[in-house]
Order: C-alpha cells, then sequence, then structure tokens
C-alpha cells in the first residue's frame, strides 16, 4: 500500500506544534536518506516533510518515538530530476544584445556572450535593475575608462564594462560569499583587469571616470556623501536598483549632479548622473 | 543590490551531506535556485560539523539568487552530546538512558537561546529540560 507509483516519490508529512521540529529525534533521521528535513510553517504548525526509503518502517519508528504529532499524511510526490531542473530555469537570455549564459549552456547565436554561474551573488540578468544597468551603460563611452562596480554581486556589470572597453575595473562588494561567487564568473570569462574586493562601500577610496552602482535606496541615502567623492570630476555616476516612488530622494540625494539620462523598466528606475566641474 | 525576498525555507540537514535529492531539491526546485551551488556552499560551510544536524534557512531574491544561514544544531543533538549517549532511551518513559548535568541543560539553553522561542534564559531551560525528559534522561544537580 505504501510503495510509490512509477514516478512518484513518498513523502511523509508530520504537523507539529511550531518548533518542535528541533526535537524530531535522530532516529527518524537516520530512517531518512540522505538525512535530511524540510520545514513549512503554517500558523502555529510546522509540517516536517520527509522523504523516507522505506515509508513503513519510518511510520513504525515515528509511533515508538513518542515525538508529539498533531498529524501525519503520507502523500505521492512526482519524481524529478533536480539538477535538470535548475537548468531549465537558467537557459541563456538576451539583455540588451548581449547573450546572458550559465556555464551548462549552449548557444548558438552569435555576438556578445558573457557567463555567470547563478548562485549566491545576485546579478543573472534577470531582474528590471540588473537590464536597466545594462541599457543605460550600453549607451555610454567606456572605451579607456576607469570604472568601479560597488555592490557588484555576481560581477555581471564588471563584466560587461569590460566588454564595452574599460581599461580597468574595480568591483567591490561586502559580501563574502557573493565575492566568491563574482571570482568563479570572472574566471569564467577569461577576464583579467577585474580587481575584485571585499569590502565595505566606506572603505573605498580612490576616483573613477564612471561610478556603477546597481544598490537600493537605503543604502545611498547612508553613504550618498561618499558616493560622490568616489567618481571624478566631470564622471558618471550610473544608478539603479530604485523605485519608482524613491526617485525623487534618489535625485535630491545626488542634486550637485546632473541628471542626463533615466531609465525605466515596471517598477524600476535607473539614471545616469553626471559630476559638475567644481 | 536591489534584492527582494520572494521565499524563505527551511531545512535541517546532515552537516557536510547535503546532496540535490529530497528534500534539497524539492524544497528549492520550486522556486528555480541552482540546487548545486547551494549544496556545496552549505556543505563547505558546515564540514567542521559532521555528524550534527544544522538548520538553514534559506532567503531567495526575485532573480532566482539567494542567500542562506546556518543555525546551532537542534537540541536533541547537543542533549546527546552532553550526557553523551549514541541515543536516546528506548522506552522514555519507563527506562532511564542516562543523565545530564544542570549546568549543561543550562549551558545549551544559553547556545539554543537565539533560536529559541524563549521570553528569558529560564524559559530557555525549561523547553530543554521538557527535550531532556522527552529522551529517558535524568537530571542531575552539578
Amino acid at each position: 500500500m505504501t510503495s510509490a507509483r512509477k514516478g512518484f516519490k513518498k513523502r511523509v508529512d508530520i504537523v507539529v506544534e511550531k518548533g518542535a521540529e528541533e526535537l524530531f529525534p535522530e532516529v527518524l533521521y537516520k530512517a531518512l536518506s540522505p538525512g535530511g528535513i524540510w520545514i513549512e510553517e503554517k500558523g502555529n504548525d510546522a509540517v516536517i516533510k520527509c522523504y523516507p526509503d522505506n515509508v513503513d518502517a519510518f511510520l513504525h519508528i515515528l509511533q515508538t518515538s513518542k515525538m508529539e504529532t498533531k498529524d501525519t499524511l503520507v502523500v505521492d510526490e512526482p519524481e524529478q530530476d533536480y539538477a535538470e531542473m535548475t537548468k531549465k530555469y537558467f537557459r541563456p537570455i538576451q539583455v540588451e544584445g548581449i547573450t546572458i549564459l550559465a556555464p551548462w549552456n549552449k548557444t548558438k547565436r552569435k555576438g556578445i556572450r558573457i557567463l555567470i554561474e547563478p548562485g549566491m551573488a545576485f546579478g543573472t540578468g534577470r531582474h528590471e535593475s540588473t537590464r536597466i544597468m545594462v541599457k543605460l551603460m550600453g549607451g555610454m563611452d567606456m572605451k579607456d575608462k576607469s570604472i568601479l562596480d560597488i555592490g557588484c554581486g555576481s560581477a555581471i556589470l564588471s563584466l560587461y564594462a569590460t566588454v564595452l572597453g574599460a581599461q580597468k575595473v574595480v568591483a567591490v562588494d561586502n559580501d563574502e560569499d557573493t565575492v566568491l561567487s563574482a571570482h568563479k564568473n570572472i574566471d569564467l570569462n577569461n577576464v583579467s583587469n577585474i580587481a575584485l574586493t571585499c569590502s565595505d562601500l566606506q572603505q573605498v577610496r580612490g576616483a573613477y571616470d564612471i561610478v556603477l552602482a546597481n544598490i537600493d535606496i537605503r543604502t545611498f541615502k547612508a553613504t550618498s556623501a561618499h558616493v560622490m567623492t568616489l567618481v571624478k570630476e566631470s564622471g558618471y555616476l550610473v544608478v539603479s536598483g530604485i523605485l519608482g516612488r524613491d526617485r525623487k530622494e534618489l535625485l535630491s540625494l545626488f542634486n550637485s549632479f546632473s541628471l542626463i539620462r533615466m531609465e525605466q523598466k515596471n517598477a524600476w528606475r535607473g539614471f545616469v548622473l553626471q559630476k559638475k566641474n567644481a | 543590490m536591489a534584492k527582494k525576498v520572494v521565499a524563505l525555507v527551511k531545512l535541517q540537514l546532515q552537516a557536510g551531506q547535503a546532496t540535490p535529492s529530497p528534500p534539497v531539491g524539492p524544497a528549492l526546485g520550486q522556486h528555480g535556485v541552482n540546487i548545486m551551488e547551494f549544496c556545496k556552499a552549505f556543505n563547505e560551510r558546515t564540514k567542521s560539523q559532521e555528524g550534527t544536524i544544522i538548520p538553514a534557512l534559506i532567503t531567495i531574491f526575485s532573480d532566482r539568487t539567494f542567500n542562506f544561514i546556518t543555525k546551532t544544531p537542534p537540541a536533541t543533538f547537543l542533549i546527546k552530546k552532553a550526557a553523551k549517549l549514541a541515543k536516546g532511551a528506548h522506552a522514555p518513559k519507563k527506562e532511564v538512558a542516562g543523565s545530564i548535568a544542570k549546568s549543561s541543560i543550562k549551558e545549551i539553553a544559553q547556545l539554543k537561546m537565539v533560536d529559541l522561542n524563549a521570553k528569558d534564559l529560564e524559559g530557555a531551560i525549561r523547553i530543554i529540560e521538557g527535550s531532556v525528559r522527552s529522551m529517558g534522561l535524568e537530571v542531575v544537580e552539578g
């Protein structure tokens, strides 16, 4: 009765009081292969989802374990190839004429390609704010320019800047996992003129021809004065990650800069601002 | 980064042993994140704690990237370690499987405070004592 239908896997859902998943006994973990549970919280309850090899044996251990349960359900779940599932979600995409690929993708498309391994770093080309940045950058002259990419995420924008001919790119992010992902992406694309560092924005020094900042309004509010010092005179600041409702606030933070261009996609806005000569 | 959270997923996994099969596959697959990347990062981060179960809370963002935090091992594992037990009692209410010192309970409660739904240390101690009893252990002074 408890053997799974073809193409389905048996899942046991155990409903317990929220927090009781902490008390899930080791004998039950051992009856799962590989040992692990998935917890979904629903109001004051938690549903512990288990995938045992032998459902009958597992239910027997559960009964004798004295774990306090509210309900137990056995569910048929369609079996899937989860690694393939990931690949299905990350097919090549086109952003402003550039093809963004994952390492497992193949494409016959010609033209510029950027390889990005989707993972723990923001910037897969699938978010409006990234697309806005790519569009704004495409309209700028980056040849032989010095570029700073703050909050670089996957390094997608730094990589695009090198495609556009930037001489040197400094990419900074304050998250260690993100910097590791960015490193991998820079290697995947065989690019040698991006200098990557894990650092807080406030620690970043120097002045650049173009500063790329796909961040968020809160960070800008806290750091706008410092960000302005990072732009050379007559240099540009390219901003994204701003919602329409925060447009005015963003522009007032940088009111000493001139607004050159604005772009929008859905609720998101992006701007090119130019630093005036002193 | 214009991050927008689209989902939170909670898993409890063997340290250093995450694979794309269930529960990781279906839990993360439905949100379309790179499952192998999660497994690699989780295993790397927890490799020094092999032999324990580590709760992980995964935050998934709108462009299918993710982040996660790991928490302290569940109470039962910490209790067993402190009581130097391989497992709890077979019949917890009839048989005593071992003993645990009050001071160890306090230590576990302090460690678990961050993750427990307890108002203060006393409350956390009571929760841990409850687990201790349900495992068939007795509490001893010390």
